[in-house]
Formats: structure tokens, sequence, C-alpha cells
């Protein structure tokens, strides 16, 4: 165990290293001269000049590598353009708001995702996995940011139910708070409880489909024991494979969602940065979350052989 | 010979589909009744947009500002938008552009995706190299790596097709590479490896062929993706720029005057939707036949 655990931390060191080159990498694929691109069309060329220096673009290519590592190992993930503003203090800032979305729509897809994706397994073939699988798809297929709009068109403007956009802190005022995400969250679960339905009903699936199940069964168990107990037990390792899709979804579809709802989130920050070619906060972002993520994945990796016994890696 | 090492094969990750076989999995997969609907769908989508100059004889970009916001009507099927322009011929248009992105980016991402795959099961010394930058690229949600990346060279259609292709390679690649790890133990892939084959006739003659259908099931499942994700990063602004009409450029500018005009952001995303829900349908069918592990029920 300690041993695994061990390979899978060392594992991850490779990808961290790549995610941060890639993520410098971000920058080259500028077309022409960054330092150009950055400061704008119209800007002189003492200003382009300027930027050169203060992005240390001047320098050569694997001098400019060395100093973006050296600056990582430092903890220092660059600085926004737009913001005057440290992209970690920047993110810092909006952060509550993005993770009291994502928080709100996983809470909401988990024992939905679930249950549904359970009973559609149970009741395979009849009319009730027809509509739950249904309603999956066009889950996984309605794109969110649309019918997000008109949500808002029905429950905000025609019926004024809820506020059509802004954020309130939790701190200020928490019912406040729960009526500026309520529906923000919602919309985001619609792909998200699809997913999981549609997963959650193969693994289902997989494991009624066992000699344990039917061996359960055949020696009198009731129903309610089998299913409930021996079924539901295995597949709840997929709620561990879930959590890992369902962190990078949610965190994903909050970039459109947040600029529906105008939620000052992480993902507007990052659509913001791009619309002002505010590329080092872009680039700041994205290595930050590709850690994040790292981290993730190797949670869930180390979960999984915790949780299943049989899981091992060679 | 491979009918052989398929039915002693473990768990046959993808069968080899001798002739006959294959004409049975085609069989079966027109009775799939998922595949039906999602076929007839993604069809009628298809020759609509191919068709889109024959069907409307409109300009999509002509401006007629004395006919602003008409509401649906029998001349104007869709209504109009905010610059007079017919919106049923938009989304025709548009059909054209979203459908084309979902296209090449599933069939790039497949055959960038199957040649890392393969590469990395064939040699050991390249895969932890590949797969570890697949991890990293797997790292990022899709939709910021996609974001990122549009970025940098600005918006264009081009950009996105890159953008797409870059976050959609990896999973393909892993489907690829883990089927590979398979089949290439396969007694007919070793027999294949003493008659003397070169790594290069064994890798495109044995290993692709028969870890193609995994690759192909996800290829659908990321045409659908794709096109939501167009529509996502247009509707962002950093996708296809007007007047270039697109599902989601077209949603972006209706978004404006939803409530007056919601007509001009209606068709537009049930085009998404429709289109989505036909290729997971495909992909769906594809998967039940060609990857029996999964057969659901």
């Amino acid at each position: 165990m300690a041993r695994l655990t061990l390979m899978k931390l060392l594992q991850a060191v490779p990808v961290i290293l790549i995610v941060s080159v890639l993520a410098f990498l971000l920058m080259s694929l500028l077309p022409g001269d960054p330092a150009v691109v950055i400061a704008g069309d119209q800007a002189s060329p003492e200003a382009i000049e300027q930027v050169r220096r203060n992005l240390g673009l001047d320098r050569p290519f694997l001098e400019q590598l060395g100093i973006w590592f050296l600056h990582l190992a430092q903890g220092q993930f660059g600085s926004s353009l737009m913001l005057n503003q440290t992209v970690l203090s920047a993110m810092g800032e909006r952060l509550p708001v993005t993770l009291s979305l994502a928080g709100l729509s996983i809470a909401i897809t988990l024992p939905i995702g679930i249950l549904v994706g359970s009973l559609a397994a149970y009741y395979r073939q009849t009319w009730v996995d027809s509509l739950i699988m249904g309603v999956a798809l066009l889950g996984v297929s309605i794109p969110g940011f649309w019918i997000a709009i008109l949500s808002v068109m029905v429950f905000s403007v025609m019926l004024g139910w809820l506020p059509s956009s802004g954020y309130v802190p939790l701190g200020q005022d928490a019912v406040q708070w729960l009526q500026s995400l309520v529906l923000p969250a919602i919309m985001l679960s619609l792909f998200q409880i699809g997913f999981l339905a549609r997963m959650t009903r193969s693994a289902m699936l997989d494991v009624l489909s066992q000699d344990f199940i039917r061996t359960a069964r055949s020696k009198g168990l009731s129903e309610w024991t089998t299913v409930g107990k021996h079924a539901f037990r295995n597949a709840l390792i997929l709620v561990i494979t879930a959590m890992g899709i369902l962190i990078s979804t949610a965190l994903g579809g909050s970039v459109v969602i947040e600029q529906v709802f105008a939620l000052p989130g992480i993902g507007r920050l990052v659509v913001q940065g791009i619309l002002a070619r505010d590329y080092p906060l872009v680039q700041g972002v994205m290595l930050i979350y590709g850690f994040v993520f790292v981290a993730i994945n190797l949670a869930v990796d180390l979960l999984y052989t915790v949780a299943d016994p049989r899981v091992r890696y060679d | 010979m491979t009918e052989l090492a398929l039915d002693t094969g473990p768990a046959a990750a993808a069968p080899v589909l001798a002739p006959r076989r294959r004409f049975m999995a085609l069989r079966r997969l027109v009775a799939h009744r998922s595949f039906q609907i999602g076929l007839c769908l993604v069809m009628v989508l298809a020759i609509a947009a191919i068709f889109a100059p024959v069907i409307t004889g409109i300009d999509p970009s002509a401006m007629k500002v004395r006919l602003r916001f008409k509401p649906p009507s029998e001349t104007f099927l869709f209504g109009t938008d905010s610059f007079g322009r017919d919106v049923l011929t938009r989304v025709l248009y548009g059909a054209r552009v979203s459908l084309w992105i979902g296209l090449v980016v599933a069939v790039l991402s497949g055959v960038c995706g199957a040649l890392i795959g393969v590469l990395a099961a064939q040699f050991r010394s390249l895969d932890a190299l590949l797969m570890r930058v697949m991890d990293a690229l797997m790292s990022f949600p899709a939709i910021l790596l996609a974001l990122g990346i549009t970025a940098a060279p600005g918006p264009r259609m081009e950009s996105v097709i890159i953008a797409l292709t870059v976050a959609y390679v990896p999973a393909g690649a892993r489907i690829v590479r883990a089927s590979a790890l398979v089949v290439r133990e396969l007694d007919y892939v070793q027999a294949a490896r003493i008659a003397g084959a070169s790594d290069l006739r064994i890798m495109l003659r044995h290993i692709l062929p028969n870890s193609v259908s995994p690759l192909l099931v996800h290829m659908t499942f990321v045409f659908a993706y794709s096109i939501l994700a167009e529509a996502a990063l247009s509707f962002l602004g950093v996708g296809v720029q007007p007047p270039t009409p697109s599902w989601g450029n077209i949603i972006a500018e209706g978004r404006d005057y939803a409530t007056e005009a919601w007509w001009v952001m209606l068709f537009p995303g049930l085009g998404i939707s429709l289109a989505a829900l036909g290729l997971n349908l495909l992909g769906d069918g594809l998967r039940d036949v060609l990857d029996p592990r999964l057969k659901a029920g």
C-alpha cells in the first residue's frame, strides 16, 4: 500500500512538470511577436519594448523556461496585466463564487444521478428505464448555456421568481446566496446528472449480472438486501471515478454558466482575460487548474486502491 | 486464424470481424433502435447543411433593416434577427459550420489518438513519455484547455478546430492504447512477430484495425461534444466570429434580445440539441453492437 502510494506520487511528478511546460508554451503559440500582440496594435515601439522586458521575452527560450520554473518553485504564478494583481490573489477573490457554484451543482448531481441511474438499471428494458435514459440523453445533448438563457427568461424575466444575474456572498446573506446560485447550479447539473445516470446504469448492470448477485438471490436474501447492500455497495466504487469527472466538468462548465448569469467567478475571469489579451493571467489560471486536477486525479487513483482491494497497479 | 484468436482471447477487447461476422454486426446495427433514430437525425441535419443554398436561396448575411425582428411566419419560418436576416437561412448555414467543425475534430482527434495510442502500446520506451503528456493534457478541463489554445492564435474557425482536437486527443489515445495492449498479446500478433513481421506492419496490419471499434464509438461521442464545445466557445466570443454564422454565435447574438425575439436564439439551440442527440444515439448504438462487453441488459 505504501509502495503503491509512493509510486503514484512519483508518477504525478512528471505530469506536473509537463503541465507547467504546456502552460508556458501557451505564450509561444501566439503568432508573430507576443509582445506586439499583448501590447496591442496601436502600441508605440517603446511600449512594446517595455512589455517585452517585463515579461522577459527578450531572453533566449530556454532561459525563459528556466525563469518560469524558478518562479513556480517560489510559488509565483505571474500577474495579470489588466488587473494589476497577482494571478493567485485574483483567483482567490473569485474562488468562493466558483466553489459555491461547482459544489452546489455536484451536491445536486450525485444523489439524483446515482438514484435514477440505479433505477434505470434495476428496471432495465421497462418504460422506467426508457424514460430515465431518454431524459439523461437529453441532459448530455442540450447545450447548457442555451437552456440556461432560456431558464433565465422563464424563471427570472417572466415569472420573477429568481434573480437573473449577480452573486451575493454567503457571509452577507445565506438566503440570497442560495437564490443567486440555485438556477445556475441546476443548469450546470443538467449535463452532469445525465452523464452520471448513464454511467451509473452501466456500472449497476455490470454488477447485477455478476455471480454473487445470483448467489445472494438464490440463497433467499430479500431483494432489498441483494440490491441495496450487495450491488449498490459494489457500484459505489463508481462514485470515486465519477467525482473526478464531475469536478472537472463542473469547473469547466462553470466557465460558460458564470458568463450567462454574470457570476464573478474564476471562469468569468478567464474569459475576460482572453478577450483582454491578458495572457499571463490566462496562463496562470490554466496552470493552477492543471495542478489542482493532477492532485484530484491522484486522489481518485489512491482512493480506488483503498476502496477496491482488487485494483492493484503493477 | 483470426477467428481462433478471437475465441480464446481475453475478453476480446475489439473483436476481429471476419467477413460474415462483420455482416452480422452491420445487421445488428441496422436493427438497433437508437442507432436508427440517431442515424436519421444526423442524416437529416447533414442533408440540410449540405443543401442549405438550395433549400433557402437567400444570402445568410443579406440584411433588410425594414424586416427586423419579424416573428416566425409563413415567409420567415424561423423569423428574422436584429439585422432583418432570415434566421432559418442562418441556422442552415450555421449547421454547415458547426457540423463541419464537429466532424473534423472527431476525425483529427481520432487519427492522432490512434497513432499515439498504438505507438505507446508498441514501443514501451515511448509509452511513459507519451502517456504522461496525455495525462497532463487531461489535467485541464476540456473547455478550459480549448479556451486557452484559441486565445493564442485569436478567434478563428481553425483555432477552434485545433483547440478541440488537442483537448480530445488524450482520451482517444488512452482508449486505443488500452485495447492495443490487449491485442498485441494475442496469439496471432505473436505469430506475426515470430514470422518476422516488422513493427510497422504489426502496428498497421494487426494492432490498429483491431483497436478501431472502441475508437469509432469514442469518435462519435467526440463529434457530439465538439458541437457542444464549439457552440460554447463561439458563445463566449472566442469561437467562430460573425458574420460567419455558427450555431453558437447566432445564440450569442440572439441572447441580447432574447425576451423580445426569442426565436433568434431558440432555433440554433434546437439544432445543437438535435445534432448532439443524434450523435449520442448513434454512439450508443455503435457501442452496444461493437463493444459487447458494455452491452446493456
